[in-house]
């Protein structure tokens, strides 16, 4: 059964006692709460996601939990606990979903080393994949946002997973957390697409959240091969420009980028190098997103024309 | 000066990416040192000796400033753990 | 004894097979909470049982190994380092615990996670072995003097240093046990008996030394947190040693009465037996047990030790409990009293950010 079949009531009940059991691309998170907002903004924002078997072994255990302190009396706050220990600073209550995710994010970055982990957003197209690495200043989020509204499958906005030894992407499909103006220029690029609420003046600023879309968890096991590595950048007035670069610049920048390349050694080293492989790496310029997704979307038929 | 067993090697177009397997880290480097590095997984040699092979590569003169040049790339290849220099 | 699911696995990991989803589920947090997840994939490994574990675990193992393989390739770069660097001292160096298990290939060193590297050099050689790493990079962690003074008055190690461009802690000893300490082990004997490891020009304990080092460890130092992956060291260490010599186990015991360390061993190997079902001869159980403390004290430490012992999640308060009352006894058999309450004063109010110092070590 997936979210958006189930009926609320139990589901609550569910996620109150025992708690509920879903993956999210190769990972399988076991979630307990009953902070019950976070649990409708769940549901409303992954409602293909499929309920499964709470009695396998799950990947992460979570618990969203209001402290048990004087303060909640007139400040409720929300805590991340993984395998009951927490982490972080506890979240004001109404922003339990945002810590959520982050916590999520968290806690795939620093155990999931079975993966070569990549600080990029990753989209799909002819079972090919583009790697958006995510640099200061790249405003991947919201090119990643603009290009699965055209054509582009969503892999992930957060993590490039790579299996070591395998050269395909594995996607890690959850939602895209917009910050400041970026929220209403996706409003407005694809009005279709489903958003959160806006949580106001977090850490980031103003957040919200943008659902992945459905045909992106459908198709959570199908892993596509790399094929482009593009360094974005959000440059003012600039008109799109997409300039080939080496591939040793091109290795180095993503080693770097990457959350565990170091800690992976010679795997992540044969990694990285297989992918830069197979890859057309380039650096791009953008600032309207129609042109830049034009203009990307033209590496697709270059490809096809070349093959 | 011997070297460690330990290195995997790729070459771009321009960049050699290098992996050192005992330190765990990887390094980009460019022609110059990693013509020095191929002279000494070939065999261990002194300063000076790598100076002159690479100075008949290149094709110019080895002198004192091109000697300075090699020792000070060989001085970088040793702190990046790369290769290990033996003293007297 | 126990229905621990990690203790069965460990005592026999071909139960495994047996395991339910739900029992594996368990298990892979328990191991990951006790510093165990990626030894138990090498055990699984080497009985050939991977076939048999759910896709999930094996995911998990995978990448715990990815991780405790990151820090043994940087252990083994800093003593190829410090190795080069204290070449002019002609200073002996012999590897303690994970350093040692991890050059000489010793059977608690698959998967093991190694924060830091602890070496021990002869305290006459100590100051210029601390001034010629000092020359070449690696620098004191703490400028704070108290920290300072307590290292060198009371310690059995110099304060901790750490090459200012490397991560890896390096822990100089002259003596297993802290100075201040009730027990107070000869140096000297160690190195009568020390053995060099095969290809490498470092040394180690020798067999019943490293037994008896791993068990002072546990018992009577601060880090009892080390838990179970701690005992399971000294499980491992003795199964290996028995069978490579059938008098280990009588030497074991003379040894710790020459070393004056038969209190710690009497603690570890009932617990390993007990918990771990080590298969510890009976007469040697015996000979130990003499040893024990008072009935009343025995009968507190066996119940707090199998507390702390027997594998938790992080949210179980008992053993949390137990763990506080184990960390005041081993301040109590480190220190004599009068130097107790003005550490321990210190430790909580002056120093906090100790504590922390292994966290980068941690994953969630």
């Amino acid at each position: 059964m997936r979210f958006g079949e189930l009926d609320p009531q139990w589901l609550r009940q569910q996620a109150k006692n025992g708690g509920i059991s879903f993956n999210t691309g190769p990972f399988r998170i076991q979630l307990q709460t009953q902070i019950m907002p976070l649990l409708e903004l769940l549901t409303q924002l992954y409602p293909a996601s499929e309920l499964v078997n709470n009695r396998e072994v799950a990947d992460f255990h979570i618990r969203m939990a209001q402290p048990r302190n004087y303060r909640r009396l007139w400040r409720p706050q929300a805590r991340f606990y993984i395998d009951g220990r927490s982490h972080f600073e506890p979240y004001p209550l109404d922003h339990a979903f945002p810590h959520m995710e982050w916590g999520l994010n968290y806690c795939i970055a620093t155990r999931a080393h079975q993966y070569c982990m990549l600080h990029s957003a990753v989209v799909a197209r002819n079972g090919r994949a583009l790697i958006l690495p995510a640099m200061p200043g790249s405003g991947k989020s919201t090119l990643c946002a603009a290009l699965i509204h055209r054509g582009w499958r969503l892999l992930s906005d957060e993590f490039g997973l790579v299996q070591p030894g395998k050269n395909r992407l594995t996607p890690l499909p959850r939602v895209i957390p917009l910050k400041n103006r970026s929220i209403d220029i996706i409003r407005e690029f694809a009005p279709e697409a489903t958003l959160g609420p806006t949580f106001p003046k977090t850490r980031k600023g103003d957040v919200a959240h943008l659902a992945p879309p459905v045909d992106a968890i459908l198709n959570q096991d199908q892993h596509p091969e790399p094929a482009w590595v593009v360094f974005p950048k959000y440059t003012p007035n600039a008109s799109s420009q997409l300039e080939p670069i080496p591939k040793g610049i091109a290795f180095i920048r993503l080693a770097n980028n990457a959350f565990n390349y170091r800690l992976l050694g010679e795997t992540g080293y044969k990694t990285l190098v297989s992918l830069i492989k197979s890859c057309k790496c380039y650096s791009f310029s953008y600032s309207d997103l129609e042109s830049a997704t034009q203009t990307l979307n033209a590496l697709v038929s270059k490809q096809e024309v070349a093959s | 000066m011997p070297l460690p067993d330990s290195l995997l090697w790729e070459e771009w177009e321009t960049e050699y990416a290098i992996f050192n397997r005992s330190s765990g880290e990887t390094h980009l480097i460019n022609e110059l040192p990693a013509q020095i590095l191929r002279f000494l997984i070939e065999q261990p040699d002194h300063a000076s000796g790598l100076a002159e092979k690479l100075a008949n590569l290149c094709e110019t003169g080895n002198n004192t400033s091109w000697q300075q040049q090699t020792s000070d790339i060989i001085n970088n290849l040793a702190s990046l753990g790369l290769i290990e220099v033996k003293r007297p | 004894m126990s229905h621990n699911i990690l203790l069965r696995f460990l005592k026999d990991p071909t139960t495994a097979t047996q395991f339910t989803a739900s029992e594996w589920d368990l298990l892979i947090r328990l191991a990951r909470h006790s510093k165990l997840l990626s030894h138990m994939g090498f055990l699984l490994a080497e009985l050939d049982l991977k076939a048999h574990c759910p896709r999930k675990a094996l995911d998990n193992m995978q990448g715990a190994k990815a991780y405790s393989d990151f820090y043994q390739t940087q252990a083994n770069w800093e003593l190829r380092q410090l190795q080069n660097a204290l070449a002019e001292t002609k200073s002996p160096i012999l590897l303690l615990k994970g350093a040692a298990y991890l050059v000489a290939q010793l059977p608690p060193n698959r998967g093991r996670l190694l924060s830091d590297v602890d070496i021990l050099v002869p305290h006459n050689k100590l100051t210029e072995v601390e001034q010629c790493l000092n020359g070449q990079g690696w620098l004191s962690e703490t400028q704070d003097e108290y920290d300072q003074r307590y290292y060198r008055d009371w310690m059995h190690e110099i304060p901790p240093l750490r090459h200012k461009n490397r991560g890896v802690e390096v822990d100089i000893h002259h003596n297993l046990l802290p100075l201040a300490g009730s027990l107070q082990p000869n140096a000297e004997l160690l190195w009568q008996v020390a053995q060099p490891i095969e290809k490498s020009n470092f040394l180690m304990l020798c067999p019943t030394d490293m037994v008896l080092h791993s068990a002072s460890h546990l018992f009577f130092s601060d880090e009892l947190r080390g838990g179970i992956r701690d005992l399971v060291d000294i499980h491992q260490l003795c199964q290996h040693f028995s069978q490579q010599d059938s008098d280990f186990w009588d030497r074991l015991t003379a040894r710790s009465e020459e070393m004056d360390l038969s209190r710690p061993l009497y603690y570890a190997l009932n617990a390993t037996h007990q918990l771990l079902e080590t298969p510890v001869p009976m007469q040697t159980l015996k000979a130990v047990n003499h040893d024990a403390p008072g009935l009343i004290a025995d009968k507190i430490m066996q119940r707090l030790i199998t507390q702390v012992l027997e594998p938790h999640l992080p949210d179980n308060p008992a053993a949390n409990f137990a763990q506080r009352l184990l960390y005041l006894r081993s301040h109590w058999v480190r220190m004599p009293l009068q130097m107790l309450l003005p550490h321990l004063f210190h430790k909580a109010f002056l120093s906090p950010r100790k504590k922390n110092t292994t966290r980068s070590l941690e994953t969630v």
